[in-house]
C-alpha cells in the first residue's frame, strides 16, 4: 500500500470540495451574527447599563472561556434533553448559532478596542460641526474604528472558519465530514485528510489576500 | 449340543455388547474423560464475556459453564484483545475464541468453526409508536443513523444503492439512541444486542422492529487440522445442538440481551 497515493488524493478532492458549501454558509451566517452580537456587546460595555454590563461579562466569560465543541455538544445534545422544544433545532442552525455565540464574545472585545483607540477628539470635533452622535458614530468614528478592527476582525473570520471544523460531530457534513466519511470507506486516512488541510488553507489564503487588499485601500490616506 | 449352546451364547452376547453401544451412542451420556479447553476472550466485552472481581462473566461465559457441564470439559480462560486472541489460536496457545465471532467466508478461508450458536443480526431501532420498518422501500426518504465506519453502514449502502434512504453517518455511535428518542432521525440501523442495551441503559422510549436485514451466524473458530481442537469441537457440537433444541441458548440469550439469538434469519 502506498505511502501517499496521489491519484486517489486528486480523485477525493472534489469530494471533500463539496463539504465547503455548508462550511461557508456556516461561516458566513456565524460571522454576521457574531458581528451584530459583538457590536452590542461593545456597546455595553462602553455604556455601562447596570444589570446588562455584568451579564455581558458572563457571557464574554463562557464563550471564551469554554471550546467550541463543548458548546456545541450541550447546545445541540445537552440542552434538547431538558428543553422539548429544542428538539427541532436542525444541526445547521444549531452549529452556526453557537460558533455565532463564541465568535461574538472575541469579536466584542475587538470591536470596543478599536473603538476606544480612535481620539476622544473626533468625537468632539463632529459634534462640534453639528453633527448628531449617530452622524458622528457613522461617519467620523466607524470608519476610523473599522479600519483599526481590520486585521483582528480578518483573524476572528479565520476562526469561524475553523469553527465549522468541529460541526460534523453534531451531525452537519461540512469538509471534515466529508473527508471522514471518504475515510471510513476507503481506510486512506492520509489523503483525505490531506485534501481537508488543502481545503481550509487555501480558503484562508483567499481570505488574507482580500484582507491585505482592502487594509491597503483604507490605509490610502495615512500614506506620506 | 454344548456347539448349539455355545453359538446361541456368543450371538447373545455379541447382541449384548450391540445393544450397549447403540445405547450409549443414543443417551446423552457425560463423556468420562475430562478435557481441557483453553478459551480466548476480551476482558472488557460486555455483554458477550466479561471479567468482573476475578470472576469470568456474560453471555458466552454462561454458554460455556452449560458446554463445560454436558460435555465434561475444564475451562481455562486467557484474556486479550480480539487481534491478540486470534494471534494466541494462531501459536496454539488457545484453542478457540468466544466473543460472538460471525462465520465469514473471510475467516473461513483460515480456520474451521464449531457449529453455529446462534446468529449476530442487523435491524432498525425506533421510536415506540411509529409504525414499524418493514422494508427497504418504507425508509426511502427518512432519516436513518447508522456508526461511521460500521458494518451497518456497508450494509444499508448495498441494500439502497440509488442512496433513496437518507443515511445520517454519526461519528459518535453513542449519539445515535438519543436522535431517535428525540425525533431527529426516523431509525438507527446497526446491532440489535447493542442497541438493546442503550434502551436498557438510557431508559429511551425506543424499540427494535423484527425486519432483520442481514443474518450472520457465529460460532467458535479452530485452527484446521489440530487433532485436539478437533476433538474438543466433536464434543462441542453435539452439546450445541442439545442447547439449542432445549432452548438454554435461547434462555441465556434472553437474559443477557434481552432478545434471542437463535431467532435470527436475514433477509435476502
Amino acid at each position: 500500500m502506498k505511502v501517499f497515493d496521489l491519484n486517489y488524493f486528486i480523485d477525493i478532492l472534489p469530494l471533500v470540495l463539496k463539504g465547503l458549501s455548508a462550511a461557508m454558509k456556516m461561516t458566513a451566517l456565524s460571522f454576521l451574527g457574531g458581528l451584530i452580537l459583538g457590536v452590542l456587546i461593545a456597546l455595553i460595555y462602553n455604556s455601562k447599563i447596570k444589570v446588562l454590563y455584568p451579564l455581558a461579562q458572563l457571557y464574554v466569560s463562557i464563550f471564551r472561556g469554554t471550546p467550541v465543541i463543548a458548546q456545541m455538544f450541550f447546545i445541540y445534545f445537552g440542552l434538547p434533553h431538558f428543553i422539548t422544544p429544542l428538539r427541532g433545532m436542525g444541526a445547521f442552525a444549531a452549529a452556526s448559532m453557537t460558533i455565532a455565540l463564541n465568535i461574538s464574545s472575541y469579536m466584542s472585545e475587538t470591536i470596543r478596542s478599536s473603538i476606544s483607540a480612535v481620539e476622544k477628539g473626533q468625537f468632539e470635533a463632529g459634534l462640534s460641526v453639528g453633527m448628531t452622535n449617530f452622524q458622528v458614530a457613522r461617519r467620523i468614528i466607524l470608519p476610523q474604528a473599522g479600519r483599526i478592527a481590520l486585521p483582528s476582525l480578518s483573524n476572528n473570520l479565520i476562526m469561524t472558519l475553523k469553527g465549522t471544523a468541529v460541526a460534523f460531530t453534531i451531525g452537519v457534513t461540512e469538509v471534515m465530514g466529508k473527508a471522514k466519511i471518504e475515510a471510513s470507506n476507503s481506510y486512506r486516512y492520509f489523503e483525505c485528510y490531506a485534501a481537508a488541510m488543502l481545503v481550509y488553507w487555501l480558503v484562508v489564503v483567499v481570505i488574507t489576500l482580500f484582507q491585505g487588499k482592502w487594509e491597503k485601500h483604507l490605509n490610502r490616506a495615512y500614506q506620506n | 449340543m454344548i456347539c448349539k449352546i455355545r453359538s446361541s451364547l456368543f450371538t447373545a452376547v455379541i447382541m449384548a455388547f450391540m445393544l450397549m453401544s447403540v445405547g450409549s451412542a443414543l443417551a446423552a451420556e457425560v463423556p468420562s474423560e475430562t478435557l481441557l479447553v483453553r478459551i480466548g476472550a476480551k476482558e472488557d466485552g460486555q455483554p458477550y464475556i466479561f471479567k468482573e472481581n476475578g470472576e469470568v462473566k456474560g453471555f458466552e461465559a454462561d454458554l460455556w459453564k452449560e458446554i463445560a457441564k454436558r460435555a465434561n470439559l475444564k475451562l481455562e480462560y486467557k484474556y486479550n484483545s480480539i487481534s491478540g486472541l486470534f494471534g494466541l489460536l494462531d501459536n496454539g496457545e488457545i484453542d478457540t475464541i468466544t466473543h460472538f465471532l460471525g462465520i465469514t467466508p473471510q475467516r473461513k478461508k483460515k480456520y474451521d468453526f464449531s457449529d453455529s450458536y446462534g446468529s449476530g443480526a442487523l435491524q432498525f431501532m425506533t421510536k415506540k409508536g411509529t409504525p414499524e420498518v418493514t422494508s427497504i422501500e418504507g425508509l426511502y426518504g427518512k432519516k436513518v443513523g447508522v456508526a461511521l465506519g460500521s458494518a451497518a453502514a456497508g450494509v444499508i449502502k448495498t441494500f439502497d444503492p440509488d442512496e433513496k434512504i437518507k443515511v445520517v453517518p454519526y461519528e459518535e455511535f453513542r449519539h445515535i439512541p438519543q436522535d431517535v428518542d428525540m425525533g431527529r432521525i426516523y431509525a438507527y440501523f446497526g446491532n440489535p444486542i447493542t442497541m438493546m442495551g442503550d434502551i436498557r441503559k438510557m431508559g429511551i422510549d425506543c424499540k427494535i422492529d423484527p425486519l432483520v436485514l442481514l443474518a450472520t451466524p457465529v460460532g467458535y473458530p479452530y485452527v484446521r487440522g489440530n487433532e485436539n481442537s478437533q476433538r474438543i469441537m466433536d464434543r462441542v457440537n453435539p452439546v450445541l445442538e442439545e442447547l439449542r433444541k432445549d432452548g438454554t441458548i435461547s434462555k441465556i440469550s434472553m437474559e443477557w440481551f434481552g432478545l434471542d439469538i437463535t431467532s435470527f434469519s436475514g433477509m435476502k
